[in-house]
């Protein structure tokens, strides 16, 4: 099931608030569970079984772990459900992309029949992989009740998309946990923002960007090119961080408080800078399960942390999809930030501010067209049009009606890629704390302000035909 | 926190999503929404387990959502209005709107592919070779679209529509193929206006319009069966309009925001109403229809209620019979056709002793064993000219 469905929106959402808030405590949890269960096998009936595997393997595990007093058999252990859960990920994420490259070596090809992906299994393994390891690490204690375990994995909100909850923050919570009026508020808001940065801005930016990225390299021209990777970049930022805030308002609806997952992203100064603020979940979860073990930045020779760095980014890369242009874009981070860390960074400190930013963009666009692109050849006939490196003229008729008719929500959505809401946000909260008028003007306000943004957004889901979230197939 | 303003935005939230669910339940669901021209999913209340572990149960209860979600035609046209606000120029991507006027215009067409326009030509040459063997004439005509020739007003900036180009290269395609073809805009183009001949708002021609068309189609004809065959003269007095408000097909696509006082008109002598026997399907079925009930049955609609094309007309028949006891000449004349014809099915019957008229979109037989058997005088297939296929979209 999608957030921004008029099934979730109607119907899921109203039902589930009203049983899980009308029952004891003691029964939420398990409300909460089943109602994960049914928003995942909504879409997946058929891999619910597989998902309850999972979380039966690492449950069992994660207590055998605990349990185990030789080191060596723990480490065992541990390899033992790493191995387990990535051959699950990667029989259906990545068994198809090794088979053809296989195939391409061997005279009787192997015969492979591709399986459907399913939903969110690279996050639910992430996560369930980071509980088992942080259980081996001591960090945490094994979790003794299976509906615990599994609520911590399944849980609706972060489910198919993350953010990649961890163990450790949210471990007590589900034991016990507070929703006031102010969750509520705060919960609220946070998802109708996350709806409309999903509904109002990155459809909108989706029809921009899969038209022009259906053009054939001739059909593209430098104007129309850059529109549609400005439109590609607002998108993914717009629909990843959209439901990002979507997961964690509903959370918090629910008592629970998940990390943030983005940070204005665009509003970075280096490649190093942009990641500490982009999908911060899988950037930490792979620095602190990947990195530092590797050795991180603490190494007897320098070459040892740009290779650390190079492994980590690439499977970055590798994790978003099985193919050769989402190994090279995150290849492509990799080289970058080795390159910051040597020598880049203080080249850019010396630069004026505006220069960084423009430097951060243009890395990024061009990342996003590996990221988009079906294949390489496109990818790098899209970048030379881009530059004006192909023999295509510098606009046409399809450039000038896309600006035209896209220049509201390109506006729209370059305003709040940037934190001038944020920052009127936290104005007002602290004048609301001081002044009792003030407080009831902006909750009055906001009320009217959020209500209206709802009916408008059910406007937009009416007539929704591109509403796809880009993270669901990773 | 714990204030009473804090609950403020919360319960609005929720009264929204939860009044929605609500309303949901309690309206009656619609069959059939009448500006998408479409069915609506309707409640699957019993799947079969194999439909619910296949997804395929999921889909459907997203889909009656969304067809049965409360006010959906209200929210869909408020939609339009939130693109003519804030400019947009072709309306769901498709159509721009010139608010003086009234005009709606089509999005330019691209040049269609050759092996598009190649699989039609082939397609009528099969059919004409069939025929040929029978030594059943046979004849392709282009009726000029309103997409085709309805371009103004157009944003300068975009490119002209290539339905022209299309139809000239298709008919050069056909005519290598050895089937003899008529662009019916050939014959019509010294009296030839597009703001007398197309609805504003609709993507048909007009009474007058498809009067300019019989008069031209029916000397073509005329001229190939060998046979003088008169048109019946354009006549004031044979004109009349209904009072009602029309529901033109591109104004329902967008929610029927444009402003329009456009009218349904006829132009038919009184004969019209006793000369023929109509049979709905072929005589040998004997299933017959009064005229009333076939073409013009918008006349003894309320006068409050809109109008379609096809309740001003005619609505697509897979198969229509006409006998016809007033003719001009004895023979029996099939013409395959679309909705364009429609508005012109009886003047054309008039001249003839029987006409069938069918709609391949609807007739489940294999056309041409079945012109074989038939063994009529003539065959005609008459398409508006955005129509490259043998079965029409």
């Amino acid at each position: 099931m999608v957030f921004s469905s008029l099934i979730f929106l109607y119907v899921f959402l109203p039902l589930v608030l009203i049983v899980y808030f009308i029952s004891p405590k003691m029964l939420r949890n398990t409300i909460l569970l089943l109602a994960s269960l049914f928003f995942y096998a909504w879409g997946e009936p058929k891999y619910v079984l597989l998902m309850m595997l999972s979380i039966l393997l690492n449950y069992v595990l994660g207590i055998v772990i605990e349990n185990t007093v030789s080191q060596s058999k723990r480490k065992t252990l541990l390899w033992l459900v790493i191995v387990s859960n990535l051959a699950i990920l990667g029989y259906y994420k990545y068994a198809g992309f090794f088979v053809d490259i296989l195939n391409n070596y061997l005279e009787q090809p192997i015969e492979w029949q591709a399986v459907p992906l399913p939903i969110g299994i690279s996050f639910y393994t992430f996560q369930a992989l980071s509980y088992v390891i942080d259980v081996y690490r001591k960090d945490v204690k094994a979790q003794r009740n299976i509906l615990d375990l599994s609520l911590f994995i399944t849980l609706f909100p972060q489910l198919v998309a993350g953010p990649i909850v961890r163990y450790q923050t949210v471990a007590e919570q589900i034991k016990k946990r507070l929703s006031t009026a102010e969750d509520w508020l705060i919960g609220t808001r946070r998802f109708v923002q996350g709806l409309a940065k999903k509904v109002l801005i990155a459809n909108p930016m989706g029809e921009v960007a899969d038209h022009v990225f259906s053009l054939s390299g001739g059909d593209l021209t430098t104007g129309t090119a850059w529109i549609g990777i400005l439109a590609y970049s607002l998108q993914i930022y717009f629909d990843f961080s959209g439901y990002s805030d979507m997961a964690i308002g509903l959370a918090r609806i629910f008592g629970f408080k998940f990390e943030e997952n983005f940070n204005y992203p665009y509003i970075a100064q280096s490649v190093t800078d942009f990641w500490r603020r982009w999908h911060i979940s899988l950037s930490s979860w792979f620095r602190d399960y990947v990195y530092f073990p590797l050795g991180g930045s603490r190494v007897s020779h320098e070459w040892k942390l740009y290779r650390n760095l190079l492994i980590v980014w690439t499977l970055t890369g590798f994790w978003h999809g099985a193919s050769w242009t989402f190994m090279a874009w995150g290849f492509y981070y990799g080289i970058l930030i080795c390159l910051e860390k040597w020598v880049l960074l203080k080249w850019l400190e010396r630069i004026p501010r505006l220069l960084r930013h423009i430097y951060i963009l243009i890395i990024v666009m061009i990342g996003w067209v590996f990221f988009r692109a079906n294949d390489f050849t496109y990818a790098f006939t899209f970048i030379k049009t881009m530059f004006g490196l192909s023999d295509v003229p510098l606009y046409n008729y399809e450039t000038i009606l896309l600006a035209k008719d896209y220049a509201i929500y390109l506006i729209v959505a370059i305003i709040f890629a940037v934190p001038i809401y944020r920052l009127y946000q936290h104005w007002s909260e602290q004048k609301a704390a001081t002044s009792l008028a003030f407080d009831w003007g902006l909750r009055l306000t906001q009320t009217i302000y959020y209500g209206a943004l709802l009916l408008f957004i059910t406007m937009f889901l009416v007539n929704a035909t591109h509403n796809p979230f880009i993270y669901f197939r990773f | 926190m714990r204030k009473i303003q804090t609950y403020l935005l919360p319960i609005t939230f929720f009264c929204i999503i939860f009044g929605g669910f609500v309303v949901h339940v309690l309206t009656v669901d619609r069959p059939q929404s009448e500006m998408e021209n479409r069915p609506l999913e309707s409640a699957n209340i019993s799947p079969s387990p194999q439909e619910i572990f296949s997804g395929q149960w999921s889909k459907q209860v997203e889909s009656y959502i969304s067809d049965q979600f409360p006010a959906r035609d209200t929210w869909m046209r408020d939609y339009v209005l939130f693109q003519r606000a804030i400019g947009k120029t072709y309306l769901n991507d498709k159509y721009a709107v010139d608010d003086e006027s009234g005009w709606i215009i089509s999005k330019p067409a691209a040049a269609k592919s050759e092996e598009e326009l190649a699989s039609f030509a082939t397609d009528l040459q099969k059919l004409s070779e069939g025929l040929a063997e029978k030594n059943i004439p046979f004849t392709f005509y282009s009726l000029p679209a309103k997409a085709t020739y309805s371009r103004e007003p157009n944003p300068s900036y975009m490119p002209d529509d290539a339905g022209i180009a299309n139809n000239k290269k298709l008919h050069g395609l056909v005519t290598a193929a050895g089937v003899d073809n008529v662009r019916l805009y050939d014959e019509m183009k010294e009296d030839f206006s597009a703001e007398r001949s197309f609805f504003k708002t609709d993507h048909h021609w007009t009474m007058r319009g498809a009067y300019s068309g019989y008069e031209a189609l029916l000397k073509t004809i005329s001229a190939r069966l060998g046979e003088t065959i008169k048109p019946i003269p354009f006549d004031e007095a044979n004109t009349f309009c209904l009072p009602n408000q029309f529901a033109g097909s591109w104004n329902k696509i967008l929610y029927m925001t444009v402003d329009n006082n456009e009218q349904i008109c006829y132009n038919e002598p009184a004969s019209f109403a006793t000369q023929f026997t109509i049979y709905d399907g072929t005589i040998e079925e004997g299933v017959t229809a009064p005229y009333e009930a076939v073409y013009g049955r918008a006349k003894q609609m309320n006068p409050d209620a809109l109008v379609n094309y096809a309740d001003a007309y005619s609505r697509d028949f897979a198969e229509l019979t006409i006998v016809n006891d007033t003719y001009d000449s004895d023979k029996h004349l099939v013409v395959i056709k679309d909705s364009y014809f429609n508005t012109i099915q009886f003047h054309v019957a008039s001249h003839f002793k029987t006409v069938t008229i069918l709609d391949l979109r609807y007739l489940e037989k294999n056309v041409i064993s079945y012109l074989q058997s038939m063994q009529p005088d003539y065959v005609v297939l008459a398409y508006n000219d955005r129509n490259l296929k043998l079965m029409p979209e």
